[in-house]
């Protein structure tokens, strides 16, 4: 596995929140990808995907894709992502290949507690981003 | 062009405008070939700023050696007028004038050549910056897709059927009932300890003044004064 990943994965070993611990790291390695899946016990159907390129580690969170916005929504989502990408506290919302995801990136060079609060942080705005984005998507 | 407008004109030029994804799965395939292909030619790139910079410290160095003997030609020439030995200050100055010459266009050349080295490394260090953009791209969209084949190993949001995710609404919706759900029964286990140890009938008890209050300051208070 690629070095910068197994520091993620050496930072998110018994890593606990008021002492317990949050997330379950699997990690896949094959010749197409190389990646860790950070899954929060709580909120197990949005798994936090991290992959890591020469200078920086990404992580990403895939929300929902191009088909669960309403159509004469779309502007109005885009502007909303826009506007709250401040707000949020260490993660931007992004579109990639179709999929709109919050995400958060930092250098290779992190420290472990500057990943653990990365992760921490991303994960607690996962839920949060899904209910602003709900009411420009096709209600389930 | 900047680096970001490259990166935008590619990921569009690769989109798929059914679906309105700038890049997809097929798209993400050919674009990780024409990233191997920038990254040879970056590789080229550099070979020829190192030849490009070979060169500019050789044409620095005459550079320097022309201004040495500009120095000594002048100084020369001074002493020579000083002694009034005007034949030899004037073959001297004709050499000077050559001298002149040589280094202005030797300066004009460096000049450029130190022109080129910046841009040339601006030129690397722009598609450098491009083609991790374009690797970041290639990850984001190549690890959900392993994320989404995997979806049934590890109960996430993707379907796992086709390209596709499970509606984001739907999901909400299961998180929160399943959080709701944890949070009744923490309640509930907290209302039975508090059941088992009386805690219940105390405070009816309590909330009709059958028995007294439970401690407060303004009680312990009182207490110490009637001991005294």
């Amino acid at each position: 596995m690629n070095k910068s990943l197994e520091k993620v994965q050496a930072a998110l070993a018994g890593y606990t929140v008021d002492g317990q611990v949050l997330f379950n790291v699997t990690s896949t390695n094959t010749d197409e990808v190389s990646m860790l899946t950070v899954i929060r016990e709580d909120i197990e159907e949005f798994a936090i995907l991290v992959t890591a390129s020469e200078t920086q580690l990404l992580f990403n969170v895939a929300l929902f894709d191009r088909a669960q916005v309403l159509d004469q929504q779309l502007a109005s989502l885009h502007e909303m992502m826009l506007t709250l990408n401040i707000a949020m506290p260490l993660s931007s919302f992004a579109l990639t290949g179709g999929i709109y995801s919050i995400f958060g990136a930092m250098s290779v060079n992190s420290e472990a507690s500057q990943i653990q609060e990365e992760v921490l942080v991303l994960s607690e705005n996962i839920m949060d981003a899904l209910e602003v984005c709900q009411q420009f998507l096709i209600k389930a | 062009m900047g680096f970001l407008n490259n990166v935008f004109n590619t990921l569009k030029g690769y989109g798929n405008e059914a679906n309105d994804a700038f890049v997809d799965v097929q798209g993400i395939r050919i674009m990780e070939q024409e990233i191997r292909q920038a990254e040879e030619s970056q590789r080229k790139a550099k070979e020829s700023l190192t030849d490009v910079m070979a060169e500019q410290k050789r044409i620095a160095r005459k550079v320097d050696d022309l201004k040495a003997s500009v120095g000594e030609y002048s100084e020369a020439i001074a002493k020579l007028l000083d002694a009034n030995n005007e034949e030899l200050a004037m073959e001297t100055a004709e050499k000077l004038a050559e001298l002149e010459t040589d280094l202005d266009s030797n300066q004009a050349v460096l000049d450029s050549y130190n022109e080129q080295v910046k841009e040339l490394k601006a030129i690397i260090k722009d598609s450098a910056k491009q083609m991790e953009a374009l690797k970041r791209e290639v990850s984001i969209v190549k690890s959900t897709e392993a994320a989404q084949k995997a979806s049934e190993a590890t109960a996430a949001q993707f379907s796992g059927t086709n390209s596709s995710l499970r509606s984001a609404s739907a999901s909400m919706e299961r998180i929160k009932a399943k959080q709701q759900k944890r949070k009744d029964k923490m309640k509930s286990a907290r209302e039975l300890a508090k059941e088992e140890n009386g805690g219940d009938l105390k405070d009816k008890l309590a909330a009709a003044g059958v028995i007294g209050n439970q401690s407060s300051a303004a009680s312990i208070l009182d207490r110490y004064r009637k001991d005294k």
